[in-house]
């Protein structure tokens, strides 16, 4: 149907028009009235507005802004998009615009408002208007999900919007991360300690654990998901196992020119560091350092360091939720305090 | 802080000293340093209870004196050092480290000296005379006690306050130099040389009988006894526990564990026989920041040879011990490190990093105990990264923000993550202000020592309790005709009382293990 449209809306545009429409169809990133007027020799300025507006106004050319210099600007519409704002009221056009405008990001229902200059009554009827037709739709971006966001119907929202592939219906979807990370967690063990003698540890210099793309890889082909994950993901995942302390990360040889010594030295640097902050720091330095690409190989750490029982959260007071008020001969007291009774009964 | 460390104080002299002993001690807890008529006017007792009392304490190395010229009179001014009734309750702990340091009977001589606060070796030997301990051997038991440095010589110094001697020996020195005032830059030149000087004292004494200052009294007592083949055995000399080396040891074995759990035996044992090198010459848990490097062959000679050190794709017979060493540095406790390349690569021990990492690993299980996962994650970020605000965090936790939020919060709740702010304006108002969260080692410290001396005193007092609660039942346990057999105990009352010991039994386990706690964040 469009074709048909377009060549009927195209049959009414005169002559000078045609021309017209035609150099700026033949920039599609805009051009502004000093390039028209070197390709078309004896129009001037006026000439050229009084047709581009009426180019305008049948929906063949948007007004746009150059760059910095603010310079006046012409552009054209594809036929499609002429075809679908073609029957379209001036405020719909102008909803159509804004909502366009904001592509995958899509724009707030207060600033679209606002920004229409439309009365709200007549901004949400065109807004329902064009909803109803499939031109225009909402999502609920995961930040703020209280906010609804409009953009074009055809458009997927932008991970910004949607939080990317650990997100679900809006909500981070802790049981997919939770089995993901299970897998990659099982993956890296299988490949951090030797199998034949019990208890043995590979050399230091054992290069074969697996890097952020390894495990990607792994994912992939292992069709754990079919939620199609990046090597960011991936990344994201494992800064995760790490910041679980189940593995830890050790430099690839080769991105530092394979000399395992060197790496020692690069290691030993901050270990006179007197402040005791800044022993952690080049932790955080580290983790910074990711985005550089595959440098890291994951190892899975044998034991995370930590005692089996912690006195602390042994006994009662160290989970007791009115410790604050605990005092010897006040009302709340260790001589009569139930939850030394039930933990003193329970065992 | 000191509220709670006053309360746990006195708890453990009611249970060792008895109620006297704690009034006085309390007085001195409250007041600080006095004297001895102040002490009786205030506590209401008389001169002769409050004397003996100060004899005791004095005696278990708790109060110390100083005599002061106030006019024509000498004043004489008692003080207490709160840590040195604190660390009580950490006896079992020290007793356990001589048994594995010097041995059975060692560890029984020790307990004895604790029970004395000071002894001499004659009493010693006669009460670790048994059957089949000869003379020599028990010598040998108590020169093992003296070799390990967990048992020294009591000095006379040692009872008199050390900021007085300070003060003392200051005022010496100046007056020695003219008496005339010294600048600020002379006094702390003076300061250090006095502290060098003590330091190499102390050494001295250590060492056991080269002692470079010679009190003139024990000079002549000295002379008397060269007859006697061992100057160790004068009863002249008096012995006391050595706590201090004591923390050494069990610092330098909670290291050993710490590479154990983290790694393998093999990586403790490698941890534990580094460290074990230079241990004889760690005087306490403050002074050394790393231990002395050791070469790598060297370690390999004194390896237990029962623990092997199995390195995957290593031929039969290769010695695996370079390959733990550098896994250990690898590793991100970073434990061990290089300190040069001769003799195959010298190593030591991070000991400055392995306490912090002690600490860190305590912190790090209470928050996964009380908080679960999520907040041990964002513990660890928080840790890695230092200061973040909410929504970095639940992005590199990949939790939701409201689980961020909830774990951020009940974190600070109990000391384990704290919040900076930074206004945006002068106005400091909270709308325009950054919130960063972060967590401090150090602060998180001192707020889980307190938690943990309040906890410690709870538990004691609840112990307490039970047996008030039972006083009839053990008053009939401890009759004649009970313990001769001649009336039994009603089953109810044999049930009760084995209920009182689990009971009993609990509590004190949970107490060695909060005061084991409270070690590692005081002294380690
Ligand atoms: S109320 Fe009971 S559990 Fe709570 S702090 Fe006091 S003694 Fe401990």
């Amino acid at each position: 149907m469009s074709k048909r449209a377009s060549k009927q809306a195209q049959a009414a545009l005169t002559t000078e028009e045609q021309t017209l429409l035609a150099i700026v169809k033949a920039h599609p990133k805009g051009v502004d009235i000093e390039d028209i007027k070197i390709q078309l020799d004896g129009w001037n300025d006026n000439d050229i507005l009084t047709h581009m507006n009426q180019l305008s106004s049948k929906q063949y050319v948007d007004f746009m802004t150059l760059g910095k210099t603010g310079k006046l600007a012409f552009k054209a519409r594809s036929a499609e998009e002429a075809s679908k704002t073609g029957g379209m009221k001036d405020e719909e056009r102008v909803i159509y615009r804004l909502v366009k405008e904001a592509k995958n990001s899509g724009i707030w229902i207060k600033q679209l408002k606002d920004r229409s200059g439309l009365h709200t009554q007549l901004a949400n009827t065109v807004i329902k208007n064009l909803e109803k037709k499939n031109i225009i739709k909402w999502v609920k971006p995961v930040k703020t999900p209280h906010k609804k966001v409009y953009m074009l119907f055809e458009l997927d929202p932008s991970t910004e919007l949607t939080g990317g592939a650990w997100y679900t219906d809006n909500e981070m979807d802790m049981d997919f991360i939770e089995q993901l990370s299970t897998q990659v967690y099982k993956y890296i063990v299988m490949k951090s300690f030797p199998q034949k003698v019990k208890d043995a540890i590979y050399p230091p210099s054992h290069s074969a654990y697996p890097s952020a793309s390894d495990i990607h890889k792994f994912i992939s082909k292992s069709g754990l998901t079919t939620v199609p994950l990046g090597v960011p993901d991936v990344q994201a995942l494992l800064d995760r196992l790490y910041y679980d302390g189940k593995v830890t990360r050790i430099l690839k040889t080769g991105a530092r020119g394979g000399d395992p010594d060197r790496m020692d030295t690069d290691f030993d640097d901050d270990e006179d560091e007197d402040e005791f902050d800044d022993d952690f720091r080049d932790g955080g330095e580290r983790v910074r350092d990711l985005d550089k690409g595959d440098v890291w190989m994951y190892k899975a750490v044998k034991g995370s360091a930590l005692e089996e029982r912690n006195a602390w959260t042994e006994v009662p007071c160290g989970r007791c939720p009115v410790r604050e008020f605990c005092k010897e001969g006040g009302p709340v007291n260790p001589s009569n305090c139930r939850y030394f009774k039930d933990w003193l009964a329970a065992s | 802080m000191s509220g709670e460390k006053d309360r746990l104080a006195k708890a453990i002299l009611l249970e060792h000293f008895g109620p006297i002993v704690q009034k006085v001690a309390g007085g001195l807890l409250e007041r600080g340093r006095s004297t001895l008529v102040v002490l009786v006017r205030r506590l209401e007792l008389s001169a002769k209870q409050v004397r003996e009392c100060l004899f005791i304490l004095i005696q278990h190395n708790m109060v110390t004196y100083a005599e002061s010229a106030e006019g024509s009179r000498m004043v004489v001014y008692y003080q207490i050092n709160i840590n040195a009734i604190l660390l009580r309750d950490r006896f079992p702990l020290y007793m356990k480290a001589v048994r594995q340091k010097c041995g059975e009977e060692s560890q029984r001589m020790f307990t004895e000296i604790l029970r004395h606060g000071r002894a001499n070796y004659p009493l010693l030997a006669a009460n670790a005379q048994g059957p089949g301990m000869t003379r020599d051997q028990i010598a040998d038991v108590f020169k093992a006690l003296l070799d390990a440095r967990v048992v020294v010589e009591c000095r006379p110094q040692d009872s008199v306050t050390a900021e007085d001697q300070l003060m003392s020996e200051e005022a010496a020195e100046v007056a020695r130099r003219g008496g005339l005032p010294l600048t600020a830059t002379e006094m702390t030149k003076l300061r250090r040389e006095l502290a060098l000087k003590r330091d190499q004292y102390d050494d001295g004494v250590e060492t056991g009988s080269k002692r470079k200052v010679v009190l003139d009294l024990e000079e002549i007592t000295n002379k008397k006894v060269a007859v006697n083949e061992d100057p160790e055995q004068d009863p002249d000399k008096y012995y006391r526990a050595n706590f201090a080396k004591l923390h050494v040891f069990l610092r330098n074995e909670a290291i050993a564990r710490l590479a154990e759990r983290r790694m393998n035996a093999s990586a403790g044992e490698v941890v534990r026989k580094l460290l074990s090198a230079s241990e004889h010459k760690m005087r306490d848990c403050g002074t050394e920041a790393k231990s002395e490097p050791v070469s790598q062959i060297m370690l390999s000679s004194i390896l237990d040879p029962n623990i092997p050190l199995p390195v995957d794709g290593r031929p039969p017979g290769f010695s695996g011990t370079l390959d733990y060493l550098e896994s250990l540095m690898q590793d991100d406790l970073k434990l061990v490190t290089k300190e040069s390349e001769g003799g195959g690569g010298q190593f030591s021990v991070n000991l400055k990093q392995a306490a912090i990492e002690l600490k860190a690993r305590m912190m790090e299980s209470v928050v996964q105990e009380k908080f679960g996962d999520a907040a041990r994650r964002i513990w660890r970020i928080l840790l890695l990264m230092q200061k973040l605000n909410e929504t970095q965090v639940n992005k590199f936790a990949l939790v939701p923000l409201k689980t961020a939020r909830h774990c951020l919060y009940a974190m600070h709740n109990a000391g384990l993550a704290f919040i900076q702010d930074v206004p945006k304006t002068l106005d400091h108002s909270a709308a325009r202000t950054f919130f960063l969260w972060y967590v401090s080692i150090p602060k998180s410290t001192t707020q889980l020592a307190q938690s943990a001396y309040h906890a410690l005193a709870n538990l004691k007092r609840r112990r307490a309790t039970e047996i008030e609660a039972r006083a009839l039942l053990i008053e009939k346990m401890s009759r004649t005709d009970i313990i001769e057999g001649d009336a039994q105990l009603s089953e109810s009352e044999a049930a009760a009382v084995e209920n009182l010991n689990r009971v009993v039994d609990q509590l004190v386990g949970s107490e060695i293990r909060m005061a084991e706690m409270l070690m590692v964040l005081e002294e380690f």
